[in-house]
Parts: structure tokens; C-alpha cells; sequence
């Protein structure tokens, strides 16, 4: 169609109206502003019937936000509405129908704390008794426990969006080892971490899924989203970097490692690797701190894998591309500079997987 | 600011009542338009609002002077010089270091040493879109199909908030023109406006998430571990998976052109329900297919220069399609896929022709099988266009000819059923659609109010957690 040379304010013909087949039933036009009303009596009715969803929402927001005071500000009256009208209970019915009767629910318990976990001190090396000249006699390694596939490695791989590529090229990567098994692949969900448990309850979660699947090892990786305020058992907001943020947080991450530990299982603890956004790497260096002190209190029952070596550029800075072993030049960090494409993750899985095999006799 | 999110209802109930009280008074509407469509898009990124600013001024520019100029050869050097800016600017943002890292890798394949700095840069969301908007707004003027309109005007059809990050393509003729209508504040299509976003919404949070993370994203991520039955369906899957995110956001962008008294063109029709490539493209994406065949298919030459230049410009322009679609080969792949399909249907059809064949009759079999067949091929052009490498294709193709039996959990009635709901709807008839729309249109304000929040609480149930963003906006 062509349309040429039009005066100004002329009526003009345009993109084809909606077709009409034939004896198509006419439809009633609406003036605009039954338009308008019609829109907002949606997402009033809306609104009432989603309201637990809404606060759920809300409540999610970054704790210091005004957003997040706002939006309160209207979900909090809003639910309470709601559930004296009973309107919130159709949302509830489906969700009970479909399986998922908790998705609405807001955790206040900020996971579990720390055991008294005096640091444990290696033993001393064993005195040195050969005479000079003599060859010094090192004992034999204890021997690495064997798994094998009748009694594999059993592991369960948790964590928030950054977990979702590494996890799964590690599952890639065991894909064929009989003597490790990852029965319930990635439990990865994204914009959660182990800062805002009234998002996602993540220690929770962690510990009955643990329980429920009973690995060797606990693989976890988070911290993408935990760079923002936390909120302390007695009801305080601190800040993201403040001295009170750092006991929290290294109390939330020591209390999962040592119930993990307490359980049984072994932790291997991913940190998060440098990132493009310098301001967002200062943030990430933090965290990625908590991770590695609180894994080095725990020598033996908790490793922490520094992943930075492994996605840094030659100058030992960010890259979104590295030169592989074969000289080909590969993707490794995903468009928004934090996660990971496949080869990116595949250099995580490697890692922690190399890590398994100097640590266990893996037959198999 | 994605549609399916609350910052966005609110954003739109604030735009929608001003537009209204505005319309009247075009040199109001206008700035106001604007100024809301360069929030929303700025909402992403601000610092992308230069680049749209810049490119509309650009072309603007280069529209008046190639209108201005009388001269043939320099109007002709004016539209490459237009067409190469565009493209040179689509092609940094987009391709820089797609081309770079594949130049170094064939560099290292010849025993050439090359290291370059190569820095992945950020792709501003749209800007496919708006390119080849802006693109058949100088290529029109250039044709004389079209005169250039003022500045303020332009820069409202190119940022236009329904169509600008994901389409339709809307084309400058089948825009402008409305911003010169007369827009009747009594007559608003607002039954198929309020159908397109519900409709649009369940598609893209209910259908398409779901599927997303119930089995397409699981089996593409591990294709090693899962069956070929397994497999089979997760590719049906992404073919409905990437229908109901794409047309659903398609709907819901048309449906809020139209609350807002605009009309967009068609995007989809039922393109799963296609008898042939030929037809599939008749269907699929229709105003990216429009624009191929009017800006590139047609200059190439179309069908005027023989069977082979035919087929030779068919497989050009599909595989530039693909390469549109982003900076990977399994685009192109995809492309070539399809190329091939549509150059063996000529093929075929010029042979009947040749031969003095008799049409075939046309049978429910034959329809069936017909249907049957396209849908096939455009599943294995699926496979490459959702992989992330080659070697990850391969995989789960292989996977899905060799390894039948075995367990198959991600395989639940509830991924079939939305496989089933996906695929069937599009053969509802278009007569049962428009008389459910007249029946709603015909409901008192308060009940169409109470039945579109019902509408809401549905898909807000039933969809996953979170708002994953469309396929695609990185398009």
C-alpha cells in the first residue's frame, strides 16, 4: 500500500482495519472512557483476588527502597481487605489444585545460626626423626573413600540464577561417571538468595531437600542478589557492607554450613567469579569474603572454590572472551557481564570436579 | 518495563486516560507520546534513549535530503549512505564482536596468530525493531512512495511504546497516516483490545514460561541425559514455547495500540497450521516477512530473473533473516533451513508445472499430511534456533534418532496439555473468536471489569514466579 502526499489533518487510509469474515457478529465499540473504567475495575477485581501475591511481591523488594515502602503501602491494607472479604481464597484453592499451596508464604526466619565452631587448628607436623642424610619418610596419604556405581556420590547442587549454567555443564560433565550421582539436577530460582528468606527460605529449603535426597555433597552457589540490606532475628535493617551486614549474612551462611555439616553432608561452596561492573565487583568481593572465612573455619567439611582464576582475562581482569586450549577464541560470560555461557560454566564444573577426584576414589 | 508487570499497569493506566483528553489537540498528544514512549524504553537504559534520539534524527535527516534532492545518483548514494549508517550501527551493537571472535578463530584456523580485544557490548533492546522501521521510512521516500513528515511526527512512529521493543513492524505508511486521523473518543475496538492483551498474557506468562522451565530449558541445557521421547517433545515444546511468548507479546503490543486508538498490522496466523514453507511465512512473524520480501527479496530480484536466481535470492534473504535474528550461525543455519525448504517448494511446483501435472486434489489426508510435514521442518529449524552452539544442535538431534526407551519424567500431562492448548488454538476458527468478542462486548463495563480480573488472577496463578523476559527482545 502507498500513501502519498497527504494534507495535513486529512482522514487518510491506514493499516487495514481488523478482518471481518464474512457474517462476522459486529462488536459493540466502547467509548474510551468505558475503555478506562473497564481497565480499572480490572485491576481492582484484580488486585483483590491476587492481593497475597501482591504483598508477597512487595515484600520482596529491596528493604530500603522507597519502592518497596510504597508498594506496602498499598499491598499491606489491600490483603488485609482481602482475606477479611475472603476474595484471596480462589488464589489459594488453585494453588492447593495445581501443587503449589505455598508460593505465597513470607518467611521471617532468617536461617539457622552457627554451632559454636571453635576454629579448628591443623595437627602439628609429625617432628622430623630422620638423622641427617637420610631420607625423610613421609607417611602414606590416608586413602580416599571409594565411590563407585553401586554406591555412587550423591549430590545436590542448590542456588540462586548464578548457579543455573555451572550446575547444569556439571551434570554434563558427570553424565557417564556412574560413581557420582546428582538425582535431582539443578535446584536453581532466579532473584533469590540467602538475604531475603521472606522471598525465598532458602536454608529451609537447602535442609529438607537435603534430607529428603540425603547427598554427600551439598554444592551451593549464591550472592547474586544478596548485595543489598538484611534484616537481623531482632527485627533491624543493615545496610548492604555495614558491620552489622557482615555478622548477619556470616551468620545466616556459617548457621547453613554448620546444619549442612551437622547433618552429615559436605559443603562445596561456588563463590562468585569477577564480574564487569567494577562498583558491583567491590560488592561481590565482600560476599565472596563471608564465603571463603566462614568455608575456612570448617577445614575438611566445607570447601570454598574461588572461580575468579577461572574466568579472568590474561591481566587477570574481567573478559567476556578467553582463548581456550585450542587456541579458539570462546564466550564465556553471559550479556549482562555476571552470568555465564555453557563454556563459561563448563570451566566452574571442571574445576570443582577435578576437586572431587583429589579428594575421592571415583571408580567409575 | 516489561507488559506483564504491575510497574507497567500503572504506567499505562496513567498514559492511556491523558492520551485520551489529549487526542484532540495533536501538538499536546504529540510531545506527550513521546515523552511517555522514551520513559518506557529509557526504563531498560537510559543511556539508550541517545541512541533512538540519534537514529531518528538521522534518518530524518536523510529522508528530507534524498526527498530534497533531485538528482538520481545522489539520491541513490544518499539511501547507502542511509541504508549503510543503519546498518552500521545495527551491525556494532549487534555483530561486532560475533564477526571479531569468528574472524580470530578462522585466523588461528590458518595458523594466523591474532589476539584483538574483543569486548561484548551491550545490546540495546529494540533496536532490530526500530532499525528496520526507520529503514522503510527512507527507503519509502526514496521510492516516492512517500513524502517525509515533520520531525516530531517520526520521532513518535519510531518510539511509539506498543511496537518498540519487540514489534510488530510497523511500517512508517501504515502509521503516520493515523497520526492524522481524526480518532473517535466514541469508538474504541476495545472488546479485541482487552481479548489481544488477555489472550497475549496467558500465552506468554501461562504457556510459554511453563514450558520454558518444565522441559525446553532443561532438555537444551543436558540434552545427554534425557530421552529421545523426551527430546521430541521439548522441541514440539519450543515450538509452542517460542509461538506463545512471541505472538503473546505481539497481541498484547496490537491490543494496547488499539485502547490507545491505534491499529497495528496482524503478526500471526495460526502459523502452525501451515501447509507449506510458502505458507508458514504467510503466517509467521508476518510483518517481519513483508519487510524481507518489499526491502530485500524484491530489490534482489525476486522471481523475475529465472529458477535459479530465484531460489538464489530466497536463500539470501532467509539467511539474512536468520542473521537478523541474532549473532550466532545457528541462525543462520535456521535460515538456510528454510531457504532450502522454500526453494525446493518453488522447485517442486515449477516442475508440475513444467511437466503439465494436474493440481493435486485436495484431501483431509492430504491436508493433514501437508500440515504434518511443514510443522516437521520447522521443528528441526527450531532445534538450531534454540541451541547455543552447533555442537549442542548435533546433540539433540542425535539424541533424539538413538536413544528411545528409557525414562521420560519431564514428559507430564500437564507439558502435553500445554503442547495441545499451543498447537490447538490455532485452529480455533476465527468466527468462534470474534463471537465470543461481540458477546464480551456487548457486557455492561462493571461485568467485563470483573470477568478480565478473573482473567488476571488465572494467569497470575498459574504462571510461574518471577517475569522472565520475551524471547525476542534480544532480537
Amino acid at each position: 500500500m502507498t500513501v502519498t502526499k497527504e494534507p495535513e489533518g486529512s482522514t487518510t487510509r491506514t493499516a487495514p482495519p481488523p478482518p471481518r469474515r464474512g457474517g462476522e457478529p459486529p462488536r459493540r465499540p466502547m467509548p474510551a472512557g468505558h475503555v478506562i473504567l473497564v481497565a480499572l475495575i480490572a485491576l481492582f477485581v484484580g488486585s483483590f483476588l491476587n492481593a497475597r501475591g501482591m504483598l508477597k511481591t512487595a515484600t520482596g523488594l529491596n528493604l530500603e527502597s522507597t519502592r518497596r515502602e510504597m508498594s506496602l503501602f498499598f499491598a499491606k491494607p489491600l490483603y488485609r481487605v482481602a482475606h477479611f472479604l475472603h476474595t484471596d481464597r480462589p488464589r489459594e484453592w488453585i494453588q492447593e489444585a495445581i501443587g503449589r499451596g505455598g508460593d505465597d508464604n513470607i518467611a521471617r526466619v532468617a536461617g539457622p545460626s552457627p554451632t559454636t565452631v571453635p576454629p579448628t587448628t591443623p595437627p602439628p607436623p609429625a617432628p622430623n626423626t630422620a638423622r641427617p642424610g637420610q631420607p625423610v619418610v613421609v607417611p602414606p596419604p590416608p586413602p580416599k573413600p571409594v565411590f563407585d556405581a553401586a554406591h555412587p556420590l550423591r549430590m545436590y547442587l542448590a542456588g540462586d540464577s548464578l548457579a543455573a549454567v555451572p550446575d547444569q555443564e556439571f551434570i554434563n560433565l558427570v553424565t557417564g561417571v556412574h560413581s557420582i550421582a546428582v538425582p535431582n539436577g539443578v535446584d536453581f530460582r532466579i532473584s533469590t538468595g540467602i538475604s531475603r528468606p521472606d522471598v525465598f527460605d532458602w536454608p529451609s529449603h537447602i535442609l529438607s531437600e537435603a534430607k529428603s535426597i540425603n547427598p554427600n555433597i551439598v554444592m551451593l552457589t549464591f550472592g547474586a542478589n544478596d548485595d543489598q540490606a538484611i534484616e537481623s532475628p531482632d527485627g533491624k535493617v543493615h545496610s548492604f557492607g555495614t558491620p552489622g551486614w557482615i555478622t548477619e549474612y556470616r551468620r545466616r551462611v556459617g548457621g547453613l554450613m554448620d546444619a549442612l555439616n551437622a547433618q552429615g553432608r559436605l559443603v562445596y561452596w561456588i563463590g562468585i567469579p569477577i564480574v564487569r561492573d567494577p562498583a558491583r565487583w567491590q560488592h561481590y568481593q565482600l560476599i565472596d569474603q563471608v564465603y571463603s572465612s566462614e568455608a575456612a573455619k570448617r577445614p575438611g567439611k566445607v570447601t570454598y572454590v574461588d572461580t575468579t582464576p577461572l574466568l579472568a582475562g590474561p591481566n587477570g581482569g574481567y573478559a567476556d572472551y578467553i582463548t581456550d586450549a585450542s587456541g579458539q577464541s570462546v564466550k564465556i560470560r553471559a550479556a549482562d557481564g555476571i552470568h555465564f555461557e555453557r563454556a563459561g560454566g563448563r570451566r566452574i564444573a571442571a574445576a570443582v570436579l577435578d576437586r572431587l577426584h583429589a579428594r575421592f576414589d571415583l571408580r567409575g | 518495563m516489561l507488559f506483564p508487570t504491575v510497574t507497567f499497569a500503572i504506567f499505562f493506566m496513567i498514559v492511556l486516560p491523558v492520551s485520551w483528553l489529549l487526542m484532540p489537540k495533536p501538538a499536546r498528544w504529540k510531545p506527550f507520546m513521546l515523552v511517555a514512549s522514551y520513559y518506557f524504553y529509557g526504563y531498560w537504559n537510559w543511556r539508550f534513549i541517545f541512541l533512538l534520539a540519534l537514529s531518528t534524527l538521522g534518518n530524518q535527516l536523510f529522508g528530507r535530503l534524498i526527498h530534497n534532492t533531485e538528482d538520481e545518483r545522489a539520491r541513490r548514494g544518499l539511501l547507502a549512505a542511509a541504508v549503510a549508517l543503519n546498518l552500521g550501527v545495527l551491525g556494532y551493537f549487534k555483530y561486532y564482536d560475533f564477526f571479531i571472535s569468528s574472524g580470530q578463530n578462522l585466523a588461528h584456523d590458518l595458523g594466523i596468530s591474532v589476539a584483538p580485544q574483543i569486548i561484548a557490548i551491550t545490546l540495546p533492546v529494540g533496536i532490530s525493531f526500530f532499525t528496520f522501521q526507520a529503514l522503510s521510512y527512507v527507503i519509502d521516500i526514496y521510492r516516492h512512495n512517500f513524502e517525509p513528515v515533520r520531525l516530531i511526527d517520526f520521532a513518535v512512529y519510531l518510539s511509539f511504546f506498543p511496537h518498540l521493543v519487540a514489534g510488530p513492524i510497523v511500517r512508517a505508511a501504515e502509521f503516520l497516516p493515523q497520526l492524522r486521523e481524526r480518532h473517535d473518543p466514541r469508538k474504541v475496538d476495545g472488546s479485541r483490545a482487552f481479548f489481544l492483551i488477555g489472550s497475549g498474557l496467558f500465552k506468554k506468562v501461562v504457556i510459554a514460561n511453563f514450558l520454558a522451565s518444565s522441559i525446553v530449558d532443561k532438555v537444551f541445557a543436558s540434552p545427554g541425559r534425557h530421552s529421545s521421547f523426551e527430546i521430541l517433545i521439548a522441541i514440539y515444546g519450543y515450538a509452542v514455547q517460542i509461538y506463545a511468548d512471541f505472538s503473546g507479546y505481539t497481541d498484547i503490543a496490537i491490543g494496547l495500540a488499539l485502547l490507545l486508538g491505534f491499529r497495528f498490522p496482524q503478526n500471526f496466523d495460526g502459523p502452525y497450521t501451515a501447509r507449506s514453507l510458502q505458507d508458514f511465512w504467510r503466517r509467521w512473524h508476518m510483518t517481519l516477512s513483508r519487510w524481507l520480501r518489499d526491502y530485500l527479496y524484491i530489490p534482489l530480484g525476486g522471481n523475475r530473473g529465472g529458477r535459479w536466481k530465484t531460489y538464489r535470492n530466497l536463500m539470501l534473504t532467509m539467511l539474512l533473516g536468520g542473521l537478523w535474528h541474532g549473532a550466532a550461525w545457528t541462525f543462520v543455519v535456521w535460515g538456510g533451513i528454510h531457504g532450502t525448504a522454500l526453494a525446493f517448494e518453488h522447485w517442486r511446483h515449477e516442475e508440475r508445472i513444467a511437466r503439465g501435472l494436474p493440481e493435486v486434489e485436495d484431501t483431509l489426508g492430504r491436508r493433514v499430511f501437508e500440515r504434518f510435514v511443514t510443522f516437521q521442518i520447522v521443528c528441526l529449524a527450531w532445534v538450531f534456533f534454540r541451541a547455543d552452539s552447533f555442537s549442542n544442535a548435533w546433540e539433540v538431534l542425535s539424541r533424539l534418532f538413538f536413544h528411545w526407551g528409557g525414562n521420560a519424567a519431564l514428559v507430564t500431562p500437564w507439558v502435553l496439555l500445554a503442547i495441545a492448548v499451543g498447537i490447538g488454538s490455532q485452529y480455533i476458527p476465527g468466527r468462534a473468536v470474534a463471537h465470543a468478542m461481540a458477546q464480551f462486548s456487548r457486557l455492561s463495563p462493571a461485568v467485563q471489569g470483573v470477568v478480565l480480573g478473573f482473567g488476571l488472577l488465572f494467569i497470575n496463578v498459574l504462571g510461574p514466579r518471577g517475569v522472565a523476559p520475551f524471547i525476542y527482545f534480544r532480537f
